[in-house]
């Protein structure tokens, strides 16, 4: 570089304002950020390769591990891909269920995520006033399926848990409580100084950007991209249920926040929908046996488009599975967005996307007798996965 | 706004409970997954629970002497019967649910922490 003062300083791993460990290498001029790099592969976990070994009714539970926050959504991804391989069509009331529960597991995703943001920008008053009413989704998530984070609900083939005249009042009733409280959440996070000063015009995704690093979710809508799966490509009972996808076209971090709460709202009507029509019946189709064929699956995880491929031949147990959550979407584009920033707003606009690491590290080679690991590039990966399919074919 | 709410927060009742040193005001659901109990009395020792754990921490133990002595008339077959280590369990109810004679049930009692491994062990 030239004469003037760069330095350079590793982020991460274990940053107290990252949750996860996860490196952030960047270069500074004094306050200023002139390039940043994101390093993943510290939480990997090889989740794809033991799937591998287990039959797909135990590789289910396992999908459900991927992510703590969004477990229902990999979970659901995955029994859906495994039902389109086998060919079953799931009752319809255990189709409206799977929509309660994504769209409970969305509003507790969000306000996590609003309570992680409020953190981040110093303003822990308003992390644990939504953290407090997040509580009233934890306990109907926990009533309704019997866990708070890691729900069981899915089967292949349908639910696991009905929902009872009294679960269902409890939930009405924790809703309308929930109600009052989101408004207020949404007039604090609007007009506080505090979260204006420090998020808006910060961070921005142009539109531009967003498509150029293909982003999804919350993080695309705020960048004027109109696409949210529930509606373009419905599943579940998304098709028969009314519902508006909300679109931000500034693409700062504090259109995030104003895009994550009218989605809140959004998620309750559509939860209150679910609730007044859900129709009777069974509430799931039994699959057993061996399977053959592949089907790739995609659902609008509370983060963004979650991907799910698995390919069965002749067996139980996945041959391949593959996921791509939506942060490994994401990720690039704050990378791009924090030159030009200070290192103040790393954590803001690093955490205005909801990362979840733990649901992105996936390629990491491990070296068995060195124990040495490298994380490969997209280049290197590329190569090795012709090189990989050759061989296949052959 | 959040001068009204914090002057409010003054006079509030606390949303946290102090646990473990009070359980008052704590909500434990009816379909809560946590600690096992089986009934050996009534298991036939059929290892379908086994088969299906997905985190194989379900294992069948050979019945010793005096349990195969005292075994009734209902499970005059068993030979085996099951002991979950709760310690990997991920506690998802597939065990529960695939148990054909009821026996293995999932209750919502949440105090598991022990110093000792071998309280752990559900079955034995
Ligand atoms: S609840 Fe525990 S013991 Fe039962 S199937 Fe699940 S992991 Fe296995
Ligand atoms: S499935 Fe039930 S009856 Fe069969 S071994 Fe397990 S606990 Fe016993």
């Amino acid at each position: 570089m030239s004469k003037r003062d760069y330095t350079e300083f590793n982020l991460g791993p274990q940053h107290p304002a990252l949750k996860e460990p996860e490196t952030f290498r960047v270069v500074v001029e004094g306050e200023r950020i002139v390039k940043a790099e994101a390093i993943l592969g510290h939480t990997h976990r090889g989740i794809e390769k033991v799937a591998e070994q287990r039959d797909y009714n135990k590789a289910l539970y396992l999908a459900e591990r991927i992510c703590g926050i969004c477990s229902f959504a990999h979970n659901a991804n995955f029994a859906r891909a495994v039902e389109f391989v086998a060919d079953v069509e799931v009752p319809e009331r255990a189709q409206y269920l799977r929509v309660l529960v994504a769209e409970l597991e969305r509003l507790h995703s969000h306000m996590l995520w609003l309570g992680v943001l409020a953190h981040e920008i110093g303003f822990d008053t308003f992390y644990f006033l939504v953290w407090n009413d997040r509580e009233l989704v934890m306990d109907a998530l926990e009533t309704l399926t019997g866990n708070r984070v890691n729900y069981g609900m899915n089967d292949i083939g349908g639910v696991r848990a009905d929902l009872t005249p009294d679960i269902k009042g409890l939930l009405m009733r924790k809703l309308d409580e929930l109600g009052p409280r989101l408004e207020k959440i949404k007039e604090i996070a609007l007009k506080n100084k505090t979260v204006i000063s420090r998020t808006k015009g910060v961070g921005v995704i142009s539109n531009e950007l967003a498509r150029k690093t293909c982003v999804t979710g919350p993080t695309a809508r705020s960048s004027g991209i109109n696409w949210d799966l529930r509606r373009d490509q419905p599943y579940f009972a998304y098709g028969d249920l009314d519902f508006d996808v909300k679109v931000s076209t500034d693409g700062d971090v504090y259109s995030k926040i104003t895009l994550r709460i009218e989605e809140l709202f959004e998620s309750m009507r559509i939860i209150q929908q679910v609730l007044e029509h859900l129709p009777e019946g069974r509430i799931k189709t039994d699959v057993r046996g061996k399977l053959d064929g592949s089907a790739v699956s995609r659902i609008e995880a509370p983060r963004g488009e979650n991907f799910h491929y698995v390919d069965f031949r002749n067996s139980k147990e996945p041959y391949r599975m593959k996921v791509r959550a939506p942060t490994y979407a994401n990720v690039v584009s704050s990378v791009e967005v924090l030159v030009g920033h200070y290192i103040s707003d790393i954590p803001v606009i690093v955490a205005a996307n909801d990362p979840c690491f733990s649901c992105t590290d996936r390629t990491l080679v491990i070296d068995r007798d060195t124990e040495r690991y490298q994380i490969l590039t997209a280049k290197e990966l590329r190569k090795l996965s012709i090189e990989t399919t050759k061989e296949e074919i052959m | 706004m959040l001068i009204i709410e914090l002057i409010k927060n003054l006079f509030r009742r606390p949303e946290t409970v102090k646990y473990p040193y009070e359980t008052e005001g704590l909500n434990f659901p009816e379909r809560l997954r946590a600690l096992h109990i089986i009934d050996q009395e009534s298991c036939i020792g059929c290892r379908k629970c086994a088969r299906a754990c997905p985190a194989y921490v379900i294992e069948m133990v050979p019945l010793t002497e005096d349990e195969l002595e005292a075994r009734t008339e209902k499970i005059k077959k068993k030979k085996v019967k099951p002991v979950i280590d709760l310690t990997a369990c991920i506690f998802c109810g597939v065990c529960e649910d695939v148990c054909p004679t009821d026996c293995l049930n999932l209750t919502n009692h949440i105090v598991l922490p022990s110093g000792d491994k071998e309280e752990l062990e559900v079955g034995d």
